[in-house]
């Protein structure tokens, strides 16, 4: 059997090409000559180009999305790894235990929080609040100033009476900085038939914050942590120390996390009820996993697209294939084999689908690149042709920053485009198997046939 | 006497249509000897094309034996056709059958480059057969921008790339005006010279007929020599 050796791809990869794509005409009438008859490929090209195009926007995209997220959540809200703590654990005990995690080796920060649901209420109305006892070493945490934007006042309650509120959460409730609100929390009445009493307590808006992310916004009631343990339930309450690290997405988060659980198990408190070391992914899991659901099937409808693309690829290959019979009937009658025949399809259909990878990569990750400018253009594009139509109109925005990041952090990933690169060239080369088998089955004695 | 180049012995093929069975060569017998020129005469249908495509193992036989060059072409798999294709036989066909997305001079040059001469190589080959058949400045046309006659020479000069030891033509000069014929036929004349090479030609052209040293015609399914 004569074998397809590396040094014969040379010929059949020079043929693949110049059937597909033909040569760079010198005369007029050749262009057009070549362009009736290649431009079904050129189509394929960019078929599969178009087709990857919104599969690297959607990929970068949601993954900054994702990824910007993430950092708010871990640096606003949630904290690299939580170490759960009793409510009613002595503060000397606490701030032992604080100093001990800020002892180690990647511990950024470690601050005390203590969180539980309120209802927050003001003369516009009331709307239930996510209480968060805060201790004022945050403010010495980079991860937070870095994320928190002060709208109004100041970021954080000097006093025990006042209170910083969400950006959604003050709107709700039509406040403003310098203006009160009152919480409603629900407390023990104590004793052996403990009741679930009201407690009722008026705070000073101190300020006026946002996280970026109208989800984390629309919550926030922050206080002093001194004035949350006086205020929440023992029972209800979550009581933590919040812990970043140096790298937080990392596998070193693990082993801090193991060294923390250690220090605990030394410290006679592994065994108590409610000391636990988790990390983000397990307390944010399923907000995450609904990300990457989410994700995965936006992926799943790009590939689709791309499948259809490779199939187009497929169709142009077939059709290639029995239109010139006689072409391959040719190459067969000077000695091609049936496997160089082959191989001469498979190459050039291979080819084919690259070169729609390469294009549609290049045009994918150039716009996921530039995706922010770009928004703000067509944004700014469509507002002022609606302008010119309605002058009174409200400018629209394409991404409601309510509900998205107002600025999507992107980061080329490598792997991502190896990937895509790869399947899509693994892709085009397996849908070109059946036009490169129909055409080793072009016998050479079709050129009778034509004669006759 | 010198070694026969081809020998057929017996040779029977047939084409079925419907239910009727057309005998194309019945029990023919053929031989050849190296570097000569045979003309093979018949009237139309008589099987000259078909002969020769089995010569040039385009096409199975019934029964019988088929040697050329040492290959027994009945014992020869599907697979290995392509070898002998590539090093034996070259075709010149009635019609040109250039590819029409190359240039004449990489027309000539495929074969060779298919059969793993390195480009340079295969390019340089190329463009000394198209000097040989009197093309050297038309190498860069494509077949489009190509007479008739100058196609056939280019398929000359292709059949010639890999030095097979047998040149088939069928009626090469079929589809050509007088000058041109005459041009391609004073070229085949010459290929045993200068190509070192066997020659064997189907035609109905009578004054291509007499270049051959030998001449057989094909009728009734049986080969009588008639030069």
């Amino acid at each position: 059997m004569h074998q397809i050796k590396a040094d014969n791809l040379r010929p059949l990869s020079f043929l693949g090409f110049r059937f597909l794509f033909g040569k760079p005409a010198q005369t007029q009438e050749a262009a057009a000559l070549h362009h009736v008859r290649h431009s079904a490929f050129w189509g394929a090209v960019l078929g599969i180009g178009i087709s990857i195009v919104p599969l690297y926007i959607v990929l970068f995209v949601s993954n900054g999305m994702i990824q910007g997220i993430t950092d708010r959540y871990l640096e606003t809200k949630t904290s690299h790894l939580q170490l759960s703590l009793p409510f009613n654990l002595n503060g000397e005990t606490r701030e032992k235990i604080q100093q001990d995690i800020l002892g180690l080796q990647d511990v950024t920060t470690a601050s005390f929080e203590v969180d539980g649901i309120g209802l927050a209420a003001s003369s516009s109305g009331s709307i239930s609040a996510q209480i968060r006892g805060m201790d004022q070493s945050v403010l010495k945490d980079e991860g937070f100033t870095k994320f928190i934007q002060v709208d109004d006042g100041a970021m954080f309650p000097e006093r025990q009476n006042e209170a910083v509120l969400g950006r959604y959460l003050a709107k709700a409730l039509g406040v403003n900085a310098g203006d009160t609100v009152t919480l409603i929390t629900l407390r023990s009445s104590g004793g052996d038939e403990a009741q679930m009493l009201p407690k009722l307590s008026i705070f000073r808006v101190a300020g006026i914050v946002s996280s970026g992310y109208r989800e984390l916004d629309a919550n926030w009631f922050i206080v002093q942590s001194e004035t949350a343990l006086r205020l929440l339930n023992p029972s209800t309450a979550y009581t933590f120390i919040g812990i970043k690290t140096m790298h937080p997405y990392g596998a070193e988060l693990n082993t801090v996390a193991s060294e923390i659980a250690d220090q605990m198990a030394r410290a006679g408190l592994s065994g108590i009820p409610g000391v636990d070391v988790r990390s983000w992914r397990d307390i944010e899991r399923s907000l995450f996993a609904s990300f990457s659901s989410t994700k995965s099937i936006l992926i799943l409808i790009m590939a689709i697209a791309i499948l259809v693309a490779s199939i187009n690829l497929a169709s142009a290959l077939t059709t290639y294939v029995m239109e010139h019979r006689t072409e391959i009937a040719i190459l067969r009658s000077f000695g091609v084999s049936p496997q160089q025949t082959a191989a001469i399809f498979l190459v050039g259909g291979a080819a084919t689908g690259t070169l729609g990878c390469i294009v549609g990569s290049a045009v994918g990750i150039f716009i996921s690149f530039y995706i922010n400018q770009i928004l703000r253009g067509v944004q700014a594009a469509i507002n002022f042709v609606l302008k010119l139509w309605v002058p009174a109109l409200h400018p629209m925005t394409l991404l409601n920053p309510d509900y998205y990041l107002e600025h999507i952090p992107i980061h080329i990933n490598w792997n991502y485009i190896i990937f895509i690169l790869g399947a899509g060239i693994v892709v085009s080369a397996l849908v070109s198997l059946v036009p490169a088998i129909k055409s080793s089955h072009i016998a050479p004695a079709e050129l009778i046939r034509h004669e006759q | 006497m010198n070694e026969p180049i081809i020998e057929c012995k017996d040779l029977t093929k047939t084409f079925s249509s419907g239910a009727e069975v057309l005998r194309i060569l019945d029990h023919a017998d053929f031989m050849l000897e190296r570097e000569n020129i045979c003309t093979i005469l018949g009237p139309s249908g008589s099987g000259k094309s078909t002969f020769l495509a089995i010569l040039g193992s385009l096409e199975r036989f019934d029964s019988g034996t088929v040697r050329v060059d040492g290959y027994d072409l009945h014992m020869v798999p599907e697979k290995s056709l392509s070898v002998f294709r590539r090093n034996v036989v070259g075709f010149v066909f009635q019609f040109h059958f250039l590819l029409n997305d190359f240039t004449a001079l990489e027309n000539v040059a495929l074969p060779g480059y298919m059969a793993g001469i390195s480009r340079a190589d295969a390019w340089e080959k190329a463009t000394k057969l198209l000097d040989l058949v009197g093309l050297e400045n038309r190498a860069h046309h494509y077949p489009s921008q190509l007479s008739g006659g100058e196609r056939q020479r280019v398929a000359i000069a292709r059949a010639l790339i890999n030095g097979p030891t047998i040149v088939l033509a069928d009626e090469p000069t079929g589809n050509l005006d007088a000058a041109s014929a005459e041009e391609v036929r004073s070229l085949l004349q010459r290929l045993p010279d200068v190509a070192k090479t066997t020659l064997v030609l189907v035609t109905h052209d009578s004054a291509l007929a007499t270049i051959g040293n030998t001449s057989h015609l094909l009728k009734g399914g049986h080969f009588e020599c008639i030069k």
